[in-house]
């Protein structure tokens, strides 16, 4: 663990050297999800805007909710975007074969190897569009509150890089699973509309199967609706621990079997 | 000319052909857009529910819906490979020999991309849009949809093809310029679908963007054949319409075609 924390610096200087040496191309992706964000928060205000209110839900509150789901996806896309590339090509490249010859954990190699500082442009829009809604949206800011949201934020990066690894993973048997961890990961994108208010069966999906509604929607509904928020803090915790630990496991089954295809 | 012409159906052919190879492929993209659709339809379904109106900005409910779910059929079956294609061309030196065969790159690079429609068309386009209409009229109660106007709206659907390739084609004289596409096409499709009323209705913009919107070639893009399949466009409008999308496509080719012409002047290939 210790080598780990002392080579992580290294990896990171690494990665950005490499990226900064394309200047033009990093800039074109930060402005690439910054208009897709508030392209995405745009919709949301017109849609909303078509009537004068949705239950307990406001476009401010709306907005802040958007804002607060950035902030941990922007922060896991920041250090764990490499797993995309086990999902598509890793395997049947053979690209993991370098990672099994060094007295390092493979799976620390492989996720630092990536340190995707293009994430900022959304982790940017998030911040900002939270301290813009945050105080329009009527809600009583405690201090419990607030850290009860800072811990859900910070257990929502673990349950996005979970979800990632978890059937990144699956590519150990079925070589591609780009397509299916896309389609997975962009239910994270249905977290910011009032999920509640959207048919039972669907809460119930974003809340027990794929638990993207439970630590992005739920910990702004109870500070909304005035419910506790640690209940969202509790319920996330569970999800971050159960997910992080199937993630683990099948990683940790799949590089076992992993036989290189040479490279 | 027709001898010119003719060699160009080889590579719709192989468009056709590398389409039904990948048809799975096909199939999942599709069902990602679909899930978009659904749920984009639970949300529309929960905004009626709180509106005092049942028709907002002229869409009742079940307008509404079908707009969703033919909005998503289209996105999928108007996707055009031609930027990627330039890219990888570019960035892996094949473009030099494009260049010296007896074939123009941007009439191949088309054809291919009608290639894929038809297929795409064939595979999810046609038997698509006849469960969602049937599902939305029966199931929903959608009403005002007329034979004729289906058939003119896929006549719309293919000119939206034309008009994503040709969008494609423009953005990707960029790719002589940068590495970057990946981000390149992501702006271009946002904002396309965007403005072109994708996402949701350009009558939900506001009065001034929709003005504003009226001098791009965006509306044709989506929202025209939307609304002539939900019939809001009357004959003459029809005919007018039409008439708009195929200024701004030949427009647009002119634009694109200028930029190759600049763009392959400063291409540099290292052998072959």
């Amino acid at each position: 663990m210790k080598k780990e924390l002392k080579l992580y610096p290294k990896y990171v200087s690494m990665s950005l050297r490499s990226s900064l040496s394309y200047k033009a191309d990093s800039i074109i992706m930060i402005i690439s999800f910054a208009v897709t964000e508030v392209i995405s928060l745009a919709t949301i205000y017109l849609i909303v805007g078509t009537v004068p209110s949705l239950g307990f839900w406001t476009f401010e509150s709306l907005a802040f909710l958007f804002g607060f789901i950035l902030i941990p996806k922007s922060i896991d896309h920041i250090f764990t975007d490499e797993l995309w590339s086990l999902a598509y090509w890793a395997i049947r490249r053979g690209q993991l074969d370098v990672y099994l010859t060094r007295p390092i954990n493979p799976l620390f190699q492989f996720v630092a190897k990536t340190f995707k500082f293009d994430g900022c442009g959304e982790l940017i829009v998030g911040i900002v569009v939270c301290s813009i809604f945050g105080p329009q949206t009527g809600i009583a800011f405690t201090a419990s509150g607030v850290i009860g949201l800072i811990i859900c934020a910070f257990l929502g990066i673990f349950v996005f890089m979970g979800i990632k690894l978890l059937f990144a993973s699956l590519a150990f048997w079925f070589q591609n699973v780009g397509i299916f961890l896309n389609t997975i990961y962009n239910l994270s994108n249905y977290a910011k509309y009032p999920i509640r208010h959207m048919g039972k069966a669907f809460a119930a999906i974003l809340f027990y199967v794929v638990p993207f509604g439970l630590f992005l929607y739920y910990p702004i509904e109870c500070l909304i609706s005035g419910s506790n928020i640690w209940w969202a803090v509790l319920w996330s915790s569970i999800a971050a621990v159960v997910i992080m630990t199937l993630a683990l496991f099948t990683w940790h089954r799949g590089i076992r079997r992993y036989e290189s295809t040479g490279n | 000319m027709a001898g010119r012409i003719k060699k160009y159906f080889i590579f719709a052919k192989s468009g056709v052909q590398t389409t039904f190879a990948y048809r799975g492929a096909v199939f999942l993209w599709f069902l990602g857009g679909l899930v978009n659709a659904v749920v984009m339809c639970l949300l529309w379904w929960a905004i009626y529910k709180f509106s005092p109106q049942s028709a907002i900005a002229g869409y009742t409910l079940p307008q509404m819906m079908m707009y969703m779910i033919l909005s998503a059929i289209i996105g999928e079956v108007t996707f055009s490979d031609t930027m990627s294609e330039i890219s990888y061309d570019v960035h892996e030196g094949l473009i030099g020999m494009r260049l010296m065969k007896p074939v123009n790159y941007r009439a191949q690079l088309g054809f291919t991309a009608v290639g894929s429609f038809a297929a795409r068309m064939a595979i999810i386009g046609i038997p698509m849009i006849v469960a969602g209409t049937l599902l939305s009229c029966f199931a929903f109660g959608l009403t005002g949809i007329v034979w004729y106007n289906v058939l003119l709206s896929i006549v719309a659907i293919f000119l939206t093809m034309l008009f994503t390739d040709s969008l494609c084609f423009l953005f990707g004289q960029i790719a002589f310029k940068t590495h970057a596409m990946f981000g390149v096409s992501t702006i271009l499709s946002t904002v396309t679908m965007f403005l072109s009323g994708a996402m949701i209705p350009l009558a939900l913009f506001p009065a001034w963007a929709q003005n504003v919107l009226a001098f791009t070639p965006f509306p044709s893009i989506m929202s025209m054949p939307i609304q002539l399949f939900l019939g809001k466009l009357g004959g003459m409008e029809t005919l007018q319409a039409f008439g708009i999308s195929l200024a701004w496509l030949v427009f647009l080719n002119l634009l694109g075609h200028a930029l190759y012409k600049l763009s392959v002047r400063h291409v540099v290939v290292f052998g072959g």
